[in-house]
């Protein structure tokens, strides 16, 4: 028989690094079981240079910017993951290969990355709002103290201004921002002349508050804007999951397995749990026993190993993801000015709409400088030559700001998830997803872009284009497994553990009934610490 | 294919090793098919190099995304990483070649006119 581990979790990403970590942390022995994939050719090649000189100097600088393979020139954005910069393409490298999804409405990003999703991760960190809370199905004071403990351990830099109640509100140890650019400074300034009419409109701009440290912390380096921020984590002052895997690594309690592809559980009569796996170096199954699995694979993967653990019931389940879009926006002010040198690609400014001011509706745009993208990537979209559209980006480059724009989403219209046989495939199924939103759901969404463009031209940036990249492009997804007080087939009990098992919970956003439009992150955290939390007490 | 006309199309100059050996690598990846119109407008171009804004900017408006245009959009994407293009592809970044409104609204306006005998070029084509 093989061996027995006390705790097994699944996933490095930032679920399953927090749930490890608060494990590891009250002295229990845990297995992480990890796909793994990893950067082996970019990292190294980036030289200790800032983005402009890089471009002025480095011979090889394609080899990175665009990629060994080329991969940065995207003709028709086809793909998940087409807009990644070739050293985080690894994100997403064998995803359609081990996690087959089939939809003509849902497009979601998915990783078997070390450290997964976060190493994409913008950074942005908002504590939801008691009533965000609670439509989450989330214990408020629980998670305040969580929240805490996450920001302690990650990191976070923001604010205190108008937007404090909504990002780090109560949190203590914030660091201060990292510098703000002109570009952005002049939004700033617009909207203090304007504030009667913000403040009228329920709206609110502040600094974001980023996981970005601006101090030295542990081994991390504070923060220096060099504006190579989806290229390189050279200095880890930018939190990754993997960051936490790392010192775990260290520790006696803790081992890791990479390589590793979870299909699906069995329960013991005992109460242990069986794991069965894909291991892609033997290409072969390989299985493992735990007393405790903490399932932390994100939303679509907790929701394929569990529908595969329960294959007689033939399950649909709901799924939730915030609508998303992007507006490329001129700061009138900016045209033909020259950019700084070293500035940052992060988001530096966030706009919050409080729709009733009840703090149960809230909708979020995080506002970006665009520098290190590269001028290519624009130009493609102009409808004027390759030549001319050099001339007019080069004027109207930094001036661009790029509003992402931030839903909130409930259950309701059509959003499910199914897993259907496929023969063909490596897992040999497939998931089926479905996510169609309803006419007032739609009426809602246009009418509140019309107000984020009205507040936008307000500040001095007016929107030039609405780009709606399709439901999934937002990487936020949760509700699949939704918390439930009372027993009931395919939900999660408020401590995270799910109904109709002993020793099975789940760490990821899978019982999040409700997607506020805030950076779902450090909530994700947050909870993933309190189920790892419960998962210790319940011995 | 015989790119040279279009690196001087976009950088005025005639390119170096370097960079046709990236283009070279660049379109081993990235196939190209050319349709028989694309062939024609390709050899067009390469008898009327001074056609190719036209070309370029016509079909920009009536087929963004045909294979002539991502020719040349894979030239552009080399430019663009190969240092001794920074003046060109940088301007932005460039204190010294700083932009007035003067010469944006001259570019846009022969944007508009390279667009509309482009778009009756190529239909003729």
């Amino acid at each position: 028989m093989s061996e027995v581990h006390p705790y097994i979790v699944v996933g490095s990403g930032c679920t399953g690094a927090m749930a490890a970590q608060t494990l590891v942390e009250a002295g229990v022995n845990v297995l992480m079981l990890d796909a793994g994939n990893t950067d082996d050719t970019y990292e190294k090649l980036i030289p200790e240079k800032d983005f402009t000189s890089i471009r002025q100097t480095e011979e090889a600088q394609s080899d990175y910017l665009l990629g060994k393979k080329f991969e940065s020139i995207s003709w028709a954005n086809i793909g998940s993951g087409s807009q990644l910069t070739p050293p985080r393409k690894y994100m997403v490298k064998e995803v359609e290969k081990f996690l087959e999804i089939a939809s003509q409405t849902f497009f979601p990003v998915e990783s078997l990355a070390y450290g997964g999703l976060g190493n994409g991760w913008g950074l942005g960190s908002c504590v939801f709002t008691d009533k965000e809370l609670e439509a989450a199905g989330l214990d408020a004071s629980k998670m305040k103290a969580a929240y805490q403990t996450v920001a302690n351990r990650i990191g976070i830099s923001g604010a205190q201004d108008d937007i404090t109640a909504y990002t780090t509100a109560h949190l203590s140890n914030i660091m201060p921002p990292a510098p703000v650019d002109s570009n952005q400074e002049q939004l700033r300034t617009n909207y203090n002349r304007k504030k009667q009419w913000f403040a009228q409109n329920n709206f609110f701009l502040g600094r974001t508050a980023l996981a970005l440290i601006t101090k030295d912390k542990d081994h991390r380096k504070a923060y220096q804007p060099k504006d190579l921020d989806f290229y390189s984590d050279k200095d880890q002052s930018a939190y990754r999951p993997w960051i936490t895997v790392n010192e775990l690594k260290k520790k006696s309690n803790f081992s890791y397995k990479g390589g590793i592809i979870v299909k699906q559980f069995k329960q013991l009569e005992n109460g242990d749990v069986e794991i069965i796996t894909w291991n892609k170096a033997k290409n072969e199954e390989e299985i493992f026993r735990t007393q405790k699995l903490v399932l932390a694979p994100g939303v679509l993967g907790t929701a394929r190993i569990v529908l595969r653990s329960f294959p007689e019931e033939n399950q649909t389940l709901p799924l939730l993801c915030n609508p998303y879009a992007y507006f490329p926006c001129i700061n009138v002010s900016q045209l033909g000015k020259t950019f700084e040198r070293n500035t940052s690609g992060f988001a530096q400014l966030s706009l919050f709409h409080d729709n009733n001011m009840q703090g149960d509706d809230i909708a979020m745009a995080s506002l970006y400088s665009y520098k290190s993208l590269m001028l290519f990537r624009i130009i493609k979209e102009a409808p004027v030559n390759f030549r001319d559209g050099i001339s007019l980006m080069n004027f109207l480059m930094p001036a661009f700001v790029i509003m992402g724009l931030f839903h909130p989403e409930k259950s309701g219209g059509r959003k499910s998830l199914s897993l259907r046989k496929d023969t063909t495939k490596i897992s040999g199924d497939s998931l089926q997803a479905e996510y169609l939103l309803s006419g007032l759901e739609k009426q809602k969404i246009t009418d509140r872009n019309s107000l984020f463009k009205k507040a936008m031209s307000k500040l001095g940036a007016y929107p030039v284009k609405m780009i709606d990249p399709g439901m999934g492009s937002s990487i936020h997804y949760s509700g699949v497994l939704p918390f439930e007080k009372q027993e009931k087939p395919f939900s999660l009990s408020p401590d995270g553990k799910l109904h109709g098992t002993k020793n099975i919970f789940v760490a990821d956003g899978s019982g999040f009934r409700f997607l506020p439009a805030k950076g779902l992150t450090l909530s994700l955290m947050a909870n993933a610490h309190n189920v790892a939390q419960n998962a210790l007490k319940q011995n | 294919m015989q790119p040279e006309i279009y690196f001087r199309y976009l950088s005025r100059k005639n390119p170096d090793a370097r960079s046709l050996e990236l283009y070279s690598a660049a379109i081993a990846h990235h196939q190209l098919e050319f349709s028989k119109k694309e062939n024609r407008l390709h050899k067009l171009s390469q008898r009327f190099p001074f056609l190719i804004p036209f070309i370029d900017a016509g079909l920009a408006l009536t087929q963004p995304l045909s294979p002539y245009r991502k020719n040349i959009y894979i030239i552009l994407c080399i430019l663009e990483t190969q240092p001794q293009y920074f003046p060109l592809l940088s301007s932005s970044m460039n204190e010294k070649s700083k932009q007035t409104f003067l010469s944006f609204f001259f570019h846009g306006i022969r944007a508009a006119f390279t667009g509309v005998f482009g778009v009756i070029l190529v239909k003729l084509a």
